[in-house]
Parts: structure tokens; C-alpha cells; sequence
């Protein structure tokens, strides 16, 4: 079984949020506020990327190899 | 049964395996013994999401057995260690640290687990982590199934992540040595923070399979352990060409001292300003020290400099575009607002965003990364810089706090697919800091050998917290 299909079976299945759950982890509802900063990270990337320039032949890393 | 006194508990893989042989003691006492640390000492800090007794007496009977019989499969043969529960053991509880997969339980053990099996380790206990490795980007050391890990040297403060459990167990002697993974920095800097030595193997060098992914181009999985020598025992176990996995690189790993190249024939590359503005102030005697000790085993240290790069941007970019469509369903049917973390939580969400010119970008720039790393190893072997610029943060302190300079190494490393390890190199104020030396891909027995030479003339690894 590959990884991809260990974690799509993983998140399809959720039958899982379970009692074994500690009472340590904290409720989180959502909250806009972490929701735009999450978007200004992605968007600060987004424009730190675009800075640097790359020959149109550079092809991405698809099957990536050390 | 032996009567095993604390110190014993940080003894290297090959003490314990000595005691084994000599009889001392059996590897069903040594197995109890860690177990019943684990079970008392665990909770302390936060380190242990599931014991595992009774499949750990087996195998320990069984390596019993093997020894009897002179029968010697590994160094690791009747030796105890744990395991980040991001790793699948068969019909036990792989929760990934993440409320929504509490009561997950897999079919199969990952390949790393079994390759450990077959040659006599002994699993005793599942390791916690950061909520789903933290890729969504989680503020607080909370953000984990078994709240904040702590860290045996001062519980005030972090374990580092997201490899919590395995940094703060071997640091507290409750295993000899634990398996963690990393994706962006998440062996190397619980390894720091906790004053233990990890190793980041090469991208593609030990198989994933059976380990949550988080971004299937950045995802590897690598020993925290005592000494840099453990690790290469570990390794030579783990490592492995596995069709299982995607991204193997079909590659063994054989851990050989004896071919280790001598010190004096090793150029070492560093950026004089990563040890001085580069690492906070309380810091810089530590690492000023170590750069001593480096230059005295005899390496010629030459200034080298790692291109100037978007690196955390390109690393953010790569693993929200992966993580979006790894946990997609966790977004789509709601539970990912069952995670601790809410930073984390809207990070996953907004995952859902990225563009794919982004990601592509991202992917081409690595590219780029890779060439000017293939570049800067034709001239030297290693590059050595502090692993983190700060000792543990404090648990009460969100991780996002000002003033603490980057490493841009960790994610330029891993966009390169380098391995990397941490060496425990002093204190700073009474936290462990640590270097890393980073080589170029499958160099793995280079970096062992300069980390055990580093080792040869140090004493930090063999520190240990305050009882």
C-alpha cells in the first residue's frame, strides 16, 4: 500500500475522533484572525517567490532526487 | 533482575548491547526496565503516546533467544527504542499526534519498523509529536494530542518539534534512542533543543512507507540517539531501497568506520557570521567554543556561503501545496477543526489555496537549490553551522516570537534533500545548543565520522539533564 493511499484511506475513514483523545489538547474554533495571517504568510511567499527569476527552461522537481 | 542505577540509562547502544552479552542482565529486563521509566517518567514530560509491553517482551524474549544461541543479528539486537507515532506498528494506535486520528490503527507496520523487527530491535513504546507534524503551522508547543512536550533539561521549555517525544525521551533516558522524522527541521531541532545527536538522512535513503506523509517531496525519517556512532548503527538498520516507496532511492547504506576518511583530509565550509549574528548573544560562547574544536581536529575550515535564497518561502510553499491535498478530506469534512492548534488549523485550510504557479515556482527553484549545493560541494565536504541560533523556547511563549535570528540551512538542506547532523556543542544559560554538519546527498558515513570525531573531543552528548 503506498503512502499516498495509507493517508487518503487515513483521512477518508475518520472514524476516529475517539475518547482516547487527551483532555490536554485545548478546543480550537476557527478563527479569522488565524486565517488571515495564514493568507499574508501565503501571499509573503508567494512574492518572495516571484522575486527571483529562473530560465523558462527550468523544469520543476517533480520526481525529486537528491 | 538487575538493578540498573539512573546513569545506566544513557549508556550508548553498544554498553547495553555489552551488558546483553555479558550476561548482566537479560534484553526482557533491559526492555522492563525502560518500559517502567517510560511508564513513570514519560507523563513528566509529555514524551509517551503509547506503551507497548507486552509486544516488546516478545521480541525481547525472542532476541533472548537469538543471544543464547550466539546468534548476533545487529547492534540493536535486544535493545529497546521508540518510535514517532507518525510511524504505522500493526494493530496498535497510529493517532499522527492529531485528535481527528485518535483512534487510528493500522494493518501493517512501515517498513522502518520492520526492518528493525528482523534484526532484533525491541519497540517498547510510540513517541509523541506536533499535531500532523505541524504543517499546517502550528504557535504553540500545544499543538499535539499529548499537549506541549517537555524538556528534560528545564520543563519550562519546549522539546522542539516535531519530533517532541523522541527528542525528550532520549534526552530523559527513557529510550536509548528513538526513530523521528523530519520534513523541514523536525529532527534536527528537537535533537538541539534536547541535547541529543540526530541524524537526517538523505531525501529517499529510508523508506516512508507506512509513515503519515506530509509532503511527499520533503518527508524523511532518521535516528535521534546518544552519539553520532548510535546513529550509524541505525542507519546501516533503516536505510534501504524500498519499492513501497516512491521516492527510495534504491540505495543501501552501510555504516563503515573503518573506511571513515581521516579529519585532516576534510574541508569544511562555514559562514563566520552564522556564529555571531547568526545565533542569540547567550548563545555565541558555545558556539564559539565548538568552532575551536572543530578547527583543532585537524578539518581545514574555509568561509563558505549558501546562496541567498527564499528558502523558508519556497519550503512553506512546497509543503502547504502537499499537505492541501494529502489531508483535503480532513479540510472537506470539518475535522481538522478538531486539532489543538488553531494556527495550525487555519494553515491546513488556507493549504487549500495555493496556487499551483506557486508550487510549481517553488519545485523550480529547488532545482536551483540543488545546482548551487552541487556547486558549493565540489570545493569542500561539509558545511557545519549552529542548528539552531537559540536554545528551546518557552512552552508559555508562542514559537512565531521575535528576535531569534533564522537558520536558513535546515530548509535549504532539506529543499536539497542533504542530510544533516546535530551535535550537541555546549549550553547557553543551562539549555543545550548544538551544530550541524550538512554533506552532500548519500555522504551519511562522512558526517557520522566528523560528528564522532567531534564527539572524540567533547563531552556534550554524554550530558544529561538535571534528575
Amino acid at each position: 500500500m503506498s503512502r499516498r493511499r495509507l493517508a487518503a484511506m487515513a483521512s477518508s475513514t475518520l472514524a476516529l475522533a475517539s475518547s482516547q483523545a487527551t483532555a490536554q489538547v485545548q478546543p480550537a474554533a476557527q478563527s479569522d484572525d488565524d486565517l488571515g495571517v495564514q493568507r499574508d504568510n501565503l501571499r509573503r511567499n508567494r512574492e518572495q517567490l516571484q522575486k527571483v527569476k529562473l530560465p523558462m527552461e527550468t523544469e520543476p522537481a517533480f520526481m525529486f532526487k537528491a | 533482575m538487575a538493578n540498573f542505577e539512573d546513569d545506566f540509562f544513557f549508556s550508548s547502544l553498544s554498553e547495553l548491547q555489552a551488558g546483553i552479552k555479558a550476561r548482566k542482565y537479560s534484553a526482557v529486563e533491559l526492555a522492563r526496565a525502560f518500559m517502567d521509566r517510560l511508564e513513570k517518567i514519560g507523563p513528566r514530560y509529555n514524551a509517551l503516546a503509547l506503551l507497548l509491553r507486552e509486544p516488546a517482551i516478545r521480541a525481547a524474549h525472542d532476541a533472548d533467544g537469538d543471544f543464547l544461541r550466539d546468534r548476533i543479528r545487529s547492534p540493536l539486537q535486544g535493545i529497546p527504542y521508540g518510535a514517532k507515532d507518525l510511524i504505522s506498528v500493526a494493530g496498535n494506535p497510529t493517532t499522527w499526534g492529531a485528535k481527528p486520528y485518535a483512534a487510528q490503527v493500522f494493518e501493517q507496520d512501515a517498513t522502518v519498523i520492520k526492518r528493525l523487527a528482523k534484526t532484533g530491535a525491541v519497540l517498547v513504546g510510540k513517541l509523541s509529536l506536533i499535531e500532523l507534524a505541524g504543517g499546517g503551522g502550528y504557535r504553540f508547543a500545544a499543538a499535539s494530542l499529548q499537549g506541549p512536550c517537555l524538556n528534560p533539561w528545564d520543563r519550562t521549555r519546549w522539546a522542539g518539534g516535531s519530533s517532541s517525544g523522541s527528542g525528550s525521551a532520549v534526552a530523559a533516558g527513557l529510550v536509548p534512542w528513538a526513530l523521528g522524522s523530519e520534513t523541514s527541521g523536525s529532527i534536527l531541532t528537537p535533537s538541539a533543543f534536547c541535547g541529543i545527536t540526530g541524524l537526517r538522512p538523505t531525501y529517499g535513503l529510508v523508506s516512508r512507507h507506512g509513515a503519515m506523509a506530509l509532503s511527499w517531496t520533503l518527508d524523511k525519517i532518521g535516528p535521534m540517539a546518544r552519539t553520532a556512532e548510535d546513529c550509524g548503527h541505525i542507519l546501516d538498520i533503516i536505510a534501504g531501497g524500498d519499492s513501497e516507496d516512491p521516492g527510495s532511492a534504491g540505495k543501501r547504506f552501510y555504516y563503515a568506520p573503518q573506511f571513515a576518511p581521516e579529519m585532516k583530509e576534510l574541508t569544511v565550509g562555514f559562514n563566520p557570521a552564522d556564529f555571531s549574528d547568526g545565533v542569540i548573544t547567550e548563545a555565541r560562547p558555545a558556539f564559539a567554543e565548538a568552532l575551536r574544536v572543530v578547527r583543532g581536529l585537524g578539518v581545514k575550515l574555509v568561509e563558505a556561503k549558501i546562496p541567498d535564497l527564499p528558502y523558508s518561502a519556497m519550503v512553506s510553499t512546497i509543503i502547504a501545496a502537499e499537505m492541501g491535498s494529502i489531508f483535503e478530506d480532513l479540510v472537506a469534512t470539518g475535522k481538522v477543526d478538531e486539532l489543538a492548534d488553531r494556527r495550525q488549523i487555519a494553515g491546513i485550510k488556507v493549504s487549500q489555496e495555493v496556487l499551483a504557479k506557486d508550487y510549481l515556482k517553488a519545485m523550480r527553484l529547488r532545482r536551483l537549490v540543488q545546482k548551487e549545493f552541487a556547486k558549493i560541494f565540489l570545493d569542500i565536504d561539509l558545511l557545519l553551522a549552529p542548528a539552531r541560533s537559540a536554545p528551546a523556547n518557552r512552552v508559555s511563549e508562542p514559537l512565531d516570537r521575535p528576535g531569534v535570528p533564522p537558520t536558513p540551512l535546515i530548509p535549504a538542506g532539506n529543499l536539497a534533500g542533504l542530510p544533516a547532523i546535530s551535535l550537541p556543542c555546549g549550553l547557553a544559560g543551562n539549555l543545550p545548543v548544538a551544530i550541524q554538519l550538512v554533506g552532500e546527498p548519500f555522504s551519511e558515513n562522512k558526517l557520522i565520522a566528523a560528528g564522532k570525531a567531534f564527539q572524540a573531543s567533547t563531552d556534550w552528548h554524554k550530558r544529561r539533564p538535571p534528575a
